[in-house]
């Protein structure tokens, strides 16, 4: 009678593991964490490279003469240009920091420079070579949103000016440094 | 009555066990998307725009989770890395059914911290903003990082 009670008893004990072992395996599962991994994507577009395609240059076809005010227009041998490359169709914006003075090499003799509203040329037909477009005239002191076209995705800006030697101008070369700055509008 | 004892004792053992929930599972419904970029423009994906990144969880409503991101600081391409920043209130919860993104019940979380809210009817909708730096020489191309979130019930 006790060796059957036992065994009733040890079944019983053993039904009881069974399911309380299969209750906790499932609490324990269903507590389990849950992990989600997602992409962030974006796409830059190509930098901006801005490269100089000939100085501004007042001595060509001939030099300064002391008193001669000289001006350069933006559609001649002597003209600044400069090549813009960036993304295809997207605008940017474009500023000149312009010089007041053209320097001798040891920074004593100077000589006036000037731009007018118009002494600034943008070409935004993707052309590469700036020798080869029509210029449209600009303000180069506002040169406004300018739109990267073509396949060639390039803008070209022109500089013309005018330097105006004194009449004691003293003789010899004068430089000065013209900084064109470009940057994405982002839109 | 034998034959259901083991049971009975089993259910009365399982009252002290940890409450039984269904299991919860994270989906993603839209991946954070930042589209063209430009360099040097900083770019920003608020979480309220259709661009920023949403999760959906669902699981036992009422059930607290939390909720731990696992975030980048670097989107990546071949040859190229691009800073990628969040800031402390650029997550939003919503437990509402329907949710609204435009107005979040529990908005403007550090997904920096873990964030701890309650599942509701429909499960709980988690958006993410986020802004990248290109930089100005920025090398062009597709950029891309992982966003790994956990999801973790409470018991509460």
């Amino acid at each position: 009678m006790k060796a059957v009670m036992n065994r009733k008893g040890l079944r019983l004990v053993s039904k009881v593991v069974v399911v309380t072992v299969g209750l906790m395996l499932i609490a324990g599962a269903v507590v389990a964490n849950d992990q989600f991994v997602m992409t962030i994507t974006g796409t830059v577009r190509a930098a901006l490279v801005i490269t100089q395609f000939q100085p501004l240059d007042w001595s060509v076809g001939g030099d300064l003469y002391m008193g001669v005010a000289k001006s350069v227009g933006i559609d001649e041998a002597g003209t600044g240009s400069f090549i813009i490359t960036g993304a295809a169709n997207d605008n940017i914006q474009a500023m000149f920091l312009l010089p007041e003075y053209l320097w001798d090499n040891v920074g004593k003799q100077r000589v006036d420079v000037y731009f007018t509203s118009t002494d600034a040329g943008i070409d935004l037909t993707g052309q590469p070579d700036p020798t080869l477009v029509a210029f449209a005239a600009a303000d180069p002191r506002d040169l406004g949103t300018l739109t990267i076209g073509g396949a060639q995705t390039t803008v070209n800006i022109a500089l013309g000016g005018t330097a105006m030697p004194s009449a004691g101008q003293k003789a010899g070369t004068y430089t000065a440094s013209v900084v064109l700055t470009a940057w994405y509008e982002g839109t | 009555m034998r034959k259901t004892a083991p049971i009975v004792i089993a259910a009365t053992l399982a009252l002290f066990l940890p409450s039984v929930c269904l299991g919860q599972t994270v989906a993603s419904t839209e991946s954070l998307a930042f589209g063209d970029v430009f360099p040097g423009v900083p770019k920003t994906v608020v979480k309220t725009s259709a661009s920023a990144a949403e999760f959906t969880i669902t699981g036992t409503a009422d059930a607290e989770v939390t909720l731990d991101f696992d975030l980048p600081s670097y989107l990546s391409t071949t040859g190229g890395n691009m800073p990628v920043f969040f800031s402390s209130t650029d997550c939003a919860v919503d437990s509402t059914n329907p949710p609204n993104q435009g107005s979040p019940s529990y908005n403007n979380q550090n997904p920096y911290q873990t964030i701890t809210y309650r599942l509701g009817s429909a499960g709980l909708k988690v958006w993410l903003g986020g802004q990248i730096v290109p930089g100005l020489a920025q090398k062009a191309g597709s950029y891309n990082a992982t966003i790994r979130l956990t999801v973790t019930y409470t018991g509460n």
